[in-house]
């Protein structure tokens, strides 16, 4: 048998630094000693950030109009806006071409890149059932039968008896395995108003004439100097992903009957009149290059949201007077909305926004106001640490950490 | 009562026998409630766990605690609300019935005072901020909905931030301060007894401190929702011109509130350990770490779809990275201002121990205690000799000595 050892057992726990609770630890107290110079540490940093941003946001350009009472009280003639709908100068609308031509006010250069937005409030993208309304599938250019897709796009999954298309020509009810593409809430409501480029009325600026090269001093009406916007990149980078193009999926006879376009699309104001009769392998939307509608299925995290529209990433917009022509499609007025124009330039914390800066100026400037206070209560009348007679046994009134007398302990 | 001078009560097993019969027990117990200290001899077990029962049923708010050592206190120590069992030379009986079991009697006092004042001053911590990291995580859905049409859409996304934050991000700050905390060392809590009454009065948890940590989840999930909301404004803040979305806006308020809780949980705990540290901040850099890998598995596995692409609009953007820094101490600002004020100007007795400890402040009277002690035993002594009325013929040491102690002739 091999030797062992007569130990004897012992419960006693190990004496180590974790068993016996006697690990090496920092107890950091809130001292005047540390505690000021904090407030004044924090107010240092945070003052000059919040002006740095304060002036950062205060140097962004921005114009903001509000068209949506262009259709029931701008004229067919130009005239300057009853209400205050922002620096519009003078605007009008054509009823036959449903376009509200607005003038409006640069009041300073912007300079590139200018961002183009349009501005909706009261429009819920951030709702439950709004929210989860496509299919990733569909949008991702995968070919589903219409019952397999997903019940988030419900009730713009599958169009309706009796919808609809025309077919080489002819207007036809007889679809199948019919399906909404894309399908969905989100892609139904897409805005559909279009916004063109700019004309410039009056300027003092100079131009440059693209295709000549010569140079134009100031301008007008006649000279027809235009600021264009382009949709591209304006969709996330990496949204390219997500959104391809299903065409190749179906053989061209298939489409008209197979994909249906969601039911707002098809309103002969929107997008042209383009979808009115259906899709067709000519008009079918390649979800991969329009950004617009990738810009659109990003659902905004609040009711009063812009998105972004055209940029243009090389010219200034001189000040001056502006024009711009609207087609009008979009409704608002059945949610109590409003849609605006917005062109805009951008700083690092994004758009004309000065709220960071002010936050942080006030945060910083609070936090020097309570260290001064502090301070003065600190040099007039200090406490001493750790001094003995603040303990509640050695004062006067005698019991440790208060409590009463007591008669008697017995339930009454 | 103090100007009474203390009575004692001694009773032995054949009058309790009287005293606890019904009619009368109730005026056995005002009586002894009454005197400091009273002393039952020759009792059997069930008297033992009938006088504790006593106590416990009819004295108002009482938390009673029994401790032997041996098998006749087993039904004492089970009677009571805090059983002690002393585990030894008479068997392991009374230890294997009781809450607790030690090994000597004078550990008791350290069971108390320091076990059971860090046990105390660990849980209502612990309790306190458990409620309030999670209410201030779901008010700010609350105050999202009021800009959602309170359609119950979630602003964080469901299975890296709100499930996984009672599982992972949020989880080990409790633990540490349940399980490490020290609010004042075990020298200290053995020095000076008298901290024992914090527990005994309910101070550290309580209707209102409880009431007052929820208000201040109110408080912290405004301050958070609603800067974030205008810091959003409406979805220009990227620095490169493009929108943000709903989801990339509610990551940027999830990681302000896992730092806000961070700061919080920074400001509450007393003692850092290397796993205080290793919980309250590597929780949150834990979610900074492993929150960018999961923006790419998340939706290929179809677990959260909603997260593709989300993450560069979030971390590339300097408006995320400013109001991160902002935000969070901007809401701690008020607790650490109270904090400051409450220990410098309306100090508690253990915050003053809290400083004598970390100062190490000498006890402006050290040599006091030993004196009073000392005076005490000759006292006691003179009294004995004072009291005893005859001579031994033996030596006055060993069994001859404790005779005569006992001898009350």
């Amino acid at each position: 048998m091999p030797p062992q050892e007569d130990r004897p057992k012992t419960k006693k726990p190990a004496n180590t630094a974790f068993k016996q609770q006697r690990l090496k630890a920092w107890q950091p107290i809130l001292t005047p000693k540390t505690v000021l110079p904090t407030f004044f540490i924090i107010g240092a940093i945070f003052v000059p950030i919040g002006i740095g941003l304060y002036i950062a946001s205060d140097k962004v350009s921005q114009v903001i109009f509000d068209y949506t009472f262009c259709q029931k009280e701008a004229t067919s003639t130009f005239s300057k806006p009853t209400k205050d709908y922002g620096p519009i100068t003078e605007w009008r609308w054509d009823a036959t071409s449903r376009a509200c031509t607005v003038r409006f006010e640069v009041d300073e250069n912007f300079n590139p890149p200018v961002f183009l937005y349009y501005r909706l409030t009261n429009f819920y993208q951030n709702h439950r059932r709004y929210v989860k309304s496509f299919d990733t599938d569909q949008l991702k250019g995968t070919r589903k039968s219409s019952d397999k897709l997903s019940t988030n796009c419900d009730p713009l999954k599958t169009p309706p008896e009796g919808t609809w298309v025309m077919v080489n020509g002819v207007n036809t009810t007889s679809l199948s395995d019919a399906q909404y593409y894309p399908c969905g809430l989100i892609a139904n409501s897409m805005f559909s108003d279009e916004i063109g480029d700019l004309t410039c009325i009056s300027s003092d600026a100079q131009f440059t004439d693209k295709t000549t090269g010569e140079q134009i001093q100031g301008c007008s009406t006649g000279t027809q100097i235009s600021y264009l916007f382009q949709p591209r990149s304006i969709a996330w980078p990496s949204d390219a992903d997500r959104f391809k193009s299903i065409k190749s999926e179906f053989t061209e006879a298939e489409i008209p009957t197979k994909l249906i376009p969601p039911p707002m699309w098809r309103s002969p104001n929107a997008f042209g009149g383009r979808y009115v009769n259906g899709y067709t392998a000519e008009n079918l939307p390649d979800l991969h290059t329009w950004e617009r509608f990738q810009v659109w299925m990003r659902t905004a995290g609040l009711p009063n949201f812009r998105k972004l529209y055209g940029r243009n990433n090389g010219d200034v917009l001189p000040k001056g007077i502006w024009e711009v022509a609207i087609t009008d499609n979009f409704p608002v007025e059945n949610f109590a909305g409003t849609k605006s124009v917005v062109i805009s330039t951008v700083s690092i914390i994004g758009g004309k926004n000065p709220f960071l800066g002010v936050a942080y100026m006030a945060v910083g400037a609070i936090c020097w106001a309570l260290g001064l206070v502090f301070l003065l209560r600190h040099m007039i009348k200090p406490r001493k640490l750790g001094d003995h007679t603040y303990l509640s046994w050695n004062q006067p009134q005698g019991r440790a950490d208060g409590g009463g007398e007591r008669t008697s302990l017995m339930n009454r | 009562m103090d100007n009474i001078e203390p009575m004692a009560l001694i009773i032995d097993g054949r009058t309790l026998d009287f005293a606890l019969e019904d009619d009368i027990k109730l005026t056995f117990l005002e009586l002894a409630t009454h005197c400091k200290a009273v002393v039952c001899c020759r009792v059997s077990p069930l008297q033992k766990a009938l006088v504790v029962k006593l106590v416990r049923k009819n004295v108002h708010d009482s938390v009673t605690l029994a401790i032997g050592d041996g098998a006749n206190d087993v039904g004492m120590i089970q009677a009571a609300h805090v059983g002690v069992g002393i585990s030894g030379q008479e068997g392991l009986q009374a230890a294997r019935s009781a809450d607790f079991a030690i090994a000597q009697f004078r550990f008791l006092r350290k069971l108390l005072l320091v076990h059971g004042g860090w046990a105390y001053a660990r849980m209502s911590k612990l309790i306190c901020y458990s409620f309030y990291k999670n209410i201030t995580l779901y008010l700010i859905q609350m105050w999202f909905a009021i800009n959602n049409a309170w359609s119950a859409q979630t602003l964080f996304e469901t299975w890296s931030s709100v499930s996984s934050y009672n599982v992972a991000w949020s989880v080990f700050q409790p633990f540490v301060m349940g399980i490490f905390d020290q609010y004042v060392s075990a020298r200290m809590l053995d020095r000076y007894p008298q901290l024992y009454h914090l527990g005994q009065r309910s101070v550290f948890y309580n209707h209102k401190v409880l009431f007052s940590w929820v208000l201040n989840s109110f408080y912290h999930s405004l301050f958070i929702y609603y800067a974030w909301h205008f810091v959003y404004g409406e979805g220009l803040f990227m620095p490169d011109g493009r929108v943000g979305d709903n989801w990339s806006w509610g990551q940027m308020v999830y990681c302000s509130v896992l730092a806000t809780i961070g700061w919080k949980a920074a400001l509450v705990v007393d003692s850092w350990v290397k796993f205080t540290y290793i919980a309250i901040i590597g929780s949150f850099v834990a979610f900074m770490v492993l929150f960018p890998p999961y923006t790419f598995v998340g939706p290929i596995t179809r677990i959260s779809p909603e997260l593709f692409n989300v993450l560069r609009p979030m971390f590339a953007s300097p408006a995320f990275w400013f109001g991160l820094l902002l935000i969070p101490i901007g809401a701690n600002l008020r607790d650490f201002v109270w904090k400051y004020v409450k220990r410098t100007y309306f100090p508690k007795s253990y915050h003053i121990i809290q400083e004598v400890q970390k100062y190490n402040i000498p006890d402006y009277r050290p040599r006091m205690e030993w004196f009073r002690k000392a005076v005490h035993k000759v006292r006691m002594i003179q009294r004995l000799k004072r009291s005893r009325g005859f001579a031994f013929s033996q030596t006055e040491t060993g069994q001859v000595g404790l005779i005569s102690k006992y001898d009350t002739t």
